[in-house]
């Protein structure tokens, strides 16, 4: 194997464990959502959030590829009304 | 019908101020023309008596104006539609505020419109209610989410409409009619009485024939704000976006030199634009698996909801905390970048001629997903930021279909993209703006 070659493979196996990286976290965080999907309706699901994953990643949005998908420590709330103070400067 | 009502609703006020018009005959006119119109293009789904004990009251800005609303908001007594059934009754709901705002303005309310199930579609497509038709013929798509109120005012069944706004769900189908919408600064006007699809992003919004009709409705809808009265469009300054916009070649040759008229020096934006619309997906995603998961793991929800939803559902949570975070961050780079030196964007919002129903509908025999894509292309991003925008059209294609362009100002400042919007309508379209079309006939024989 030359050297182009193995650069091939490598990305292709790279893109192969990140795929099936992206099935198992999408798949466990549906299951905790009460969703069983057929392996069609799962593939889907995985190619959506790794497209999405790449537009975000393209985008400079460093985000972790993980299962903490805890609400606990979000602060939804807090955000909000720090983006609602955020118009309301411009009102 | 027998009576030629005003275009435009300061019109028919000033009418009805000095006597010229009959309030009663009027109100009976318009109520004929929405129970007309509605059912040959199939766009009421609730219908409402017209009252007309209360007669004209001049000191009322709407008094007399018959209006009609995306079936999203709550009403007296009845919980809404949503493109899903025809709406329930139900004893003790109130009606949401802004219906009840421009109620107390005089304005009519004639019943609800048809909408994209769960305001969930680029396109007005229903699976259980019927979908409602394009006044610009049969064959066109009717855009979505608020899919009723555009063909109801593009085809004169009423002055205006609301709408709501998550992924440009007013200004799809404003701009696939032919005619104005207004998406406003996200929580501006009350959300409360209307279901949310995604309550971060969701804005309501009004549709109109004319610039000066929207203004009519906004202010009494945000009546604290600046009216336009305040503001001179000739001293507001603007700058348009082209570049590394892709746009078809017939698009672009109409409204490139509108940019350039009405935009004094040329901007980028792209870099915000991409990293907004992927944060707004993300968020959309997210809170419509949130909202919608009880009917999604029920088998209950439409496929465009199961679609974005179980996206929602498969993304770590921590992903949708780190998008709110950024928001406001975005937000201001936004405004410091693109507002330095202008007060209103003038922006592209549609980049290909308005498609015929077998190309954006599900199923349709020519389907093509990209056609589809391109209603919302630059739409979502604007929800992110929370930013008011105006839709508007600015010319006609090659086969005379309308083309739509878009005007962006900083929050809370609508009264900018309403003057200016009215002084572009003056100079292309003529001081009434959109006259009433209904195609429908024509399109069936």
């Amino acid at each position: 194997m030359n050297k182009t070659d193995q650069k091939d493979s490598q990305t292709v196996n790279g893109e192969r464990e990140d795929k099936h990286a992206w099935h198992q976290l999408s798949q466990q965080l549906l299951l905790k959502n009460q969703l069983d999907l057929n392996e069609r309706q799962q593939q889907r699901v995985t190619k959506s959030l790794t497209r999405l994953y790449a537009a975000l990643t393209a985008a400079h949005v460093n985000l972790e590829q993980n299962l903490n998908d805890s609400a606990r420590d979000l602060d939804v709330e807090s955000h909000k009304q720090a983006f609602a103070r955020c118009l309301a400067t411009y009102r | 019908m027998s009576l030629k009502l005003p275009n435009t609703i300061s019109a028919l006020h000033q009418s009805l101020s000095s006597n010229k018009l009959d309030y009663a005959e009027v109100v009976a006119q318009q109520q004929e023309q929405f129970n007309t119109l509605g059912a040959q293009l199939k766009t009421i789904t609730h219908r409402l008596p017209a009252t007309r004990e209360r007669g004209f009251e001049k000191e009322r800005p709407l008094s007399g104006v018959a209006l009609a609303h995306k079936d999203i908001f709550d009403l007296q007594d009845r919980t809404p539609g949503l493109g899903r059934d025809f709406g329930k009754l139900s004893a003790g709901t109130s009606p949401a505020p802004a219906i009840e705002a421009l109620s107390n303005a005089g304005a009519i309310n004639l019943g609800a419109l048809a909408m994209a199930e769960d305001a969930c579609a680029a396109t007005g497509q229903t699976a259980s209610i019927p979908t409602p038709n394009n006044p610009l013929g049969k064959h066109l798509a009717v855009g979505g989410s608020s899919s009723g109120s555009a063909v109801a005012v593009a085809s004169g069944m009423v002055y205006g409409a609301l709408g709501t706004d998550t992924a440009g769900s007013v200004r799809i189908p404003a701009m696939t009619c032919g005619v104005m919408g207004l998406k406003t600064t996200h929580g501006l006007i009350s959300t409360k009485g209307v279901a949310p699809l995604s309550p971060t992003l969701d804005s309501v919004g009004v549709l109109a024939r004319s610039v000066q009709d929207l203004t009519s409705l906004f202010e009494v809808l945000a009546n604290d704000r600046p009216t336009t009265a305040t503001v001179d469009p000739l001293n507001l300054r603007t700058v348009f976006w082209l570049e590394n916009i892709s746009l078809d070649a017939d698009i672009r040759q109409t409204i490139e030199p509108v940019l350039t008229r009405y935009g004094q020096a040329a901007i980028d934006l792209s870099e915000h634009e991409y990293r907004a619309t992927a944060l707004q997906q993300l968020i959309m995603v997210n809170e419509t698996g949130q909202i919608h998961h009880d009917r999604i793991t029920a088998g209950q929800a439409c496929r465009q909801v199961v679609d974005l939803g179980i996206v929602g559902l498969a993304t770590p949570m921590h992903w949708f905390g780190e998008a709110l975070r950024l928001r406001s961050i975005c937000t201001q780079a936004f405004i410091e970048h693109a507002f330095a030196q202008a007060d209103v964007l003038v922006l592209p919002l549609q980049v290909a001629s308005l498609p015929r129903t077998d190309e954006v509908y599900l199923g349709g025999e020519h389907f093509e997903p990209k056609k589809l894509l391109a209603l919302h292309r630059y739409c979502g991003w604007l929800n992110y930021l929370g930013l008011p925008a105006l839709a508007m059209p600015v010319g006609v294609d090659a086969d005379g279909l309308p083309v739509s362009i878009q005007l962006v100002a900083k929050p809370f400042h609508e009264h900018h993209l309403l003057a200016l919007g009215q002084k572009i309508q003056h100079d292309l379209l003529g001081e009434d703006g959109i006259e009433p079309v209904c195609k429908e006939q024509e399109q069936i024989a």
